[in-house]
């Protein structure tokens, strides 16, 4: 149980537009931590600014300690993030399982003359990588669709690829992108239970949702934003019964 | 070794087909047969480095000529300038020195957007033409490049379109079992990757500008491989075969055979190459024959031939379509109907 991530007085600007205003929290390195808020609350843009994809305007990012703020993308996944996105992102042209084994590409080290020439050591570095790739898939229950094609699969199951991928990295910080988008209540339990239990045995795990009853059952601390402001940050019971957050979606009582 | 009846089909079908291939010289001695056959293996050769980057990494690169260009003079120029350097350090030689050039312009366009990557590989082909034509001092410009020795082997020369069969046919071999192993290394799929997605390759820790970089840079040596292999055999390096005419020819094998098939870049090659010699006819409306093919082919199978989903995927799903209806009893048919 130690600090993970520190964010402090974040913010990002896009030519006047604050999508990220003075925002500070903290998330641990055991918890599931939920991001909440409306449409355009600035919450994708958080993980964005996080992860190195869009430079923050002010304020600093903290990772195990160590600032990130300005670090890009590759190096950010090489400290440890890795994330999956509200649009699905899988790789359309690859089989499930080569979308996997990309995930692990910080950690394969074979040069080109070993790949060329075909050593033992490379061939033992892919055998291992297959062996990981087919286990990620065995938990996330999409094993049978090692050799389809990623881009001709239901969304669901794509879904179920991109965090496959994400966890083939060996994150120590999971960025999960409204990942029950577009799903049925049962497949929305399921997901609940799957989040539950990577959380269990592996990284931390950071969720962006629309859908509060599922991070209210789900996560160990809540932020609230709202046009780019931090308007709660606290244990889901408070949370839930936070005034600014229920008139952040439902409005204020009229007088 | 194992007995052929134990391998799997695919391999063994493999294996008898090289096999027949080496016979080839043997029963083949009309020399125009064997120049054109020799021709299919070299521009396979390239267009499998074009399926490189077009195909798995998904940059639409429409010079590539330019590096076969670079491959043919950089040979050329190394074996007639440089006494007593044996041929296959020349051979290899060349291959690297395209390979670097190669690189360097990989790392000059690593951060240019799609659209503009493809301008500046036309403007490329264009500058090595005009370098190629103009700077006598150093490519002997209009006039070319003679006396440009065929491949010897400790002595043994290739002095007949029979024997330099076997030299083309292995080094398709090596190239097209090189660039597979390429391919399915987490190397190649890094490239897959930015072709695909180039976010979500980014979020996977690939370092995007250093790939293209590499992968112009691999793919170059291959090209250099084919473009010394080219001007050995002709004997003659002319600064008029390397133009954006000729860049496009070797894309439109890559695609019509199928972007990332392999297979596909080399049925590509003997397709665009065999029907312009079929008739003189073909040969002068070769252009316009091709441009026809492409445009058809764009309509009904995007993907190629033997691309995913390409025509013969089609082909097949139709065939088992077909059997499935016959295999039914009548009523079935009927009811389908």
């Amino acid at each position: 149980m130690s600090e993970m991530l520190k964010i402090e007085h974040l913010s990002v600007s896009f030519e006047g537009l604050k999508a990220l205003d003075d925002v500070s929290l903290n998330v641990s390195d055991d918890e599931i931590f939920g991001l909440l808020g409306p449409n355009g609350a600035g919450k994708t843009t958080f993980f964005n600014a996080i992860t190195g994809f869009t430079k923050p305007t002010g304020g600093s990012v903290y990772f195990f300690g160590k600032d990130v703020t300005n670090l890009n993308t590759t190096e950010h996944c090489k400290e440890g993030m890795a994330r999956t996105f509200q649009n699905i992102r899988v790789f359309s042209q690859m089989t499930v399982l080569d979308n996997v084994l990309v995930g692990m590409h910080k950690n394969l080290n074979s040069n080109f003359f070993q790949i060329f020439l075909k050593t033992a050591s490379q061939r033992a570095e892919e055998k291992r990588a297959v062996e990981k790739a087919y286990e990620i898939l065995e938990m996330l229950e999409i094993k049978d669709t090692a050799n389809e094609i990623a881009g001709s699969l239901p969304y669901g199951t794509q879904r179920k690829v991109e965090i496959a991928r994400a966890l083939a990295s060996e994150p120590r910080m999971l960025l999960l992108d409204e990942p029950t988008a577009g799903m049925n209540p049962q497949e929305t339990d399921d997901l609940m239970y799957l989040i539950d239990e990577i959380r269990k045995t592996g990284p931390a795990i950071v969720v962006i949702e629309h859908n509060i009853k599922f991070m209210l059952g789900l996560c160990d601390h809540i932020a609230v934003l709202n046009f780019g402001k931090l308007i709660a940050f606290d244990t889901p019971e408070k949370v839930a019964n936070n005034p600014q957050v229920i008139e952040a979606y439902i409005g204020a009582e009229e007088e | 070794m194992k007995k052929i009846s134990q391998m799997k089909p695919k391999m063994a079908a493999l294996i008898i087909f090289l096999v027949l291939m080496a016979c080839v010289p043997i029963f083949i001695t009309n020399t125009y047969i064997l120049k054109v056959l020799n021709n299919v293996m070299l521009y396979a050769v390239i267009a499998l480095s074009v399926n490189l980057i077009l195909g798995f990494c998904g940059l639409l690169d429409f010079g590539r000529s330019a590096f076969v260009g670079i491959g043919t003079y950089s040979f050329a120029l190394l074996m007639t300038h440089v006494t007593n350097i044996p041929w296959f350090v020349g051979f290899i030689a060349a291959a690297l020195f395209t390979a670097l050039l190669g690189w360097l312009v990989g790392c000059f366009l690593r951060r240019t957007s799609f659209d503009y990557l493809t301008l500046l590989t036309i403007g490329i082909v264009e500058i090595v033409r005009l370098f190629l034509v103009n700077c006598t001092s150093i490519t002997n410009g209009a006039m070319g490049i003679t006396g440009v020795p065929e491949p010897s082997f400790f002595g043994f020369e290739l002095n007949s379109h029979g024997k330099f069969f076997y030299f083309s046919l292995i080094l398709l071999v090596v190239c097209y079992l090189l660039i597979n192993r390429l391919i399915n290394s987490y190397k190649g799929r890094a490239l897959m990757a930015i072709r695909d997605d180039e976010i979500a390759a980014a979020f996977s820790a690939i370092n995007i500008p250093k790939y293209k970089a590499f992968c112009f840079g691999i793919a170059s040596f291959f090209t250099g491989l084919g473009g010394a292999a080219m001007v050995s055999y002709t004997g003659y390096a002319s600064p008029y075969n390397f133009t954006i005419d000729e860049g496009l020819i070797l894309c439109q094998m890559a695609i019509l055979g199928g972007l990332g098939s392999l297979p596909g870049s080399i049925l590509g090659a003997v397709i665009l190459v065999v029907v312009p010699e079929l008739s003189r006819t073909a040969y002068e409306y070769r252009l316009l024959i091709m441009g026809i093919m492409m445009v058809v082919l764009m309509l009904f199978c995007p993907n190629g031939l033997l691309g995913k989903n390409g025509l013969k995927d089609i082909l097949v799903k139709k065939a088992k379509q077909i059997l499935k209806h016959e295999g039914k009893p009548e009523e079935e048919r009927r009811a389908a109907k």
